[in-house]
């Protein structure tokens, strides 16, 4: 079976179907401009090669690309990874895979205080030789300034919908629609960043890391309070917090209590629901 | 949360803080020879690495899920637990040795 390739047997570019993450890390321009750019850099920089699991730049996404595999680019604020989508499997194989991952790496970045907003699309894509081109990311820039709003990874309606084929037809690829994704209270399907980690990492100690990610979230609130469209992308964060301490309260009991995990000056009204059993609306 | 041993071996291996092995990663148990093969072939490698080395495209998008699903059930460790996932190593553990050992 033939690997895709962006580039044709002309040596012409050609666009691929892709699974393609889109993200923007919240604050890092303000962080670029200031007086300790230097050591944001640093810290950007090593954070950035530790929480990607694929390699970044134009000589690895090359190397990538020739074998079929992922690649990851980053410009400024911005980060943008791709999987080819093979013709011997269904496109729900790369984006569950892509939507695990991205968990993980979504969960380390907010735990350095880097919140990433951005969106999962399927579509054509061309990556190589550094340039990025297509509707793919096109769509997923769209999403991310037009339709995530707040600190999540949204899924596009294609991306849903593919993953929910699967639990439709039953069979040994349902699992699919299991992906760990939530579906918030305007219909827009997101990753279920904690909850993924929860899922693939067994390593994870979950009341740590939610003490953790609280103190980032309430640290975020405070230094927000007097900008109000900064907190209120904070507010759904601590939102989402509470949801999934309520959610894993079994997990936290044991110790001080899931009440002493809330984030408490947040009223917790926020629903979300598993994608199988809400209907998506990513597009609006 | 380290895995409960007792329930290592199981269809549903927990960790010690009570979490369970999430029933969606036993469709990336089937592909145990491979990616076992190819943990004690490449010399500690990380995901990325197990990526570029997969043979297959069907093996190449289940590198995350199957690693999930084999800390999970004691098949492989991380060489240091400190790592985040970019430059997380991993190795067979006896457990995983036993079943790359196992006839196919």
């Amino acid at each position: 079976m033939a690997r895709p390739s962006f580039v044709g047997r002309d040596g012409k570019p050609r666009l691929i179907e892709c699974v393609v993450l889109y993200f923007d890390l919240l604050g890092v321009g303000e962080m670029a401009r200031g007086e300790t750019a230097d050591s944001e850099l640093e810290k950007f920089d090593e954070l950035l090669r530790q929480v990607l699991p694929y390699p970044i730049g134009a000589k690895a996404a090359a190397e990538a690309t020739r074998l079929g595999a992922s690649s990851a680019a980053v410009f400024s604020d911005s980060v943008v990874q791709t999987i080819p989508v093979a013709d011997d499997l269904p496109a729900a194989a790369p984006i569950f895979q892509l939507v695990v991952q991205v968990a993980q790496s979504q969960t380390q970045l907010i735990l350095s205080e880097y919140f990433a907003r951005g969106a999962i699309t399927l579509d054509r894509f061309h990556a190589h030789d550094g340039l990025l081109f297509g509707p793919a990311l096109v769509e997923a820039a769209k999403l991310e300034q037009e339709v995530a709003d707040v600190p999540r990874i949204v899924l596009s309606s294609r991306v849903c919908a593919t993953l929910l084929e699967f639990a439709q037809a039953g069979g040994e690829n349902a699992f699919y629609a299991e992906a760990p994704v939530l579906v918030d209270e305007d219909g827009v399907a997101f990753v279920d960043y904690l909850g993924g980690a929860f899922q693939s990492d067994p390593e994870i100690v979950v009341p740590e890391l939610l003490r953790r990610h609280r103190k980032v979230v309430s640290a975020k609130l405070k230094e927000s309070i007097t900008i109000f469209h900064h907190w209120s992308k904070y507010r759904w964060a601590a939102e989402y917090h509470n949801a999934i301490c309520l959610k894993n309260r079994d997990l936290l009991d044991g110790g001080e209590g899931h009440g002493s995990f809330l984030i408490d000056s947040i009223y917790t009204s926020r629903q979300f629901k598993p994608l199988m059993s809400a209907a998506a609306r990513p597009d609006r | 949360m380290p895995i409960d041993t007792s329930t290592l071996g199981t269809q549903s291996p927990r960790t010690e803080d009570g979490r369970v092995y999430p029933p969606y990663l036993r469709a990336f148990e089937r592909f145990d020879s491979e990616f076992l093969a190819k943990v004690q072939e490449l010399d500690e490698p990380t995901l990325n690495v197990l990526s570029l080395k997969a043979p297959t495209s069907q093996l190449r998008s289940a590198v995350s899920p199957w690693i999930a699903s084999a800390e999970w059930r004691g098949l492989i460790e991380r060489v240091d637990a400190n790592e985040l996932v970019g430059k997380r190593r991993y190795r067979l553990t006896e457990r995983g040795k036993a079943k790359l050992a196992e006839p196919s």
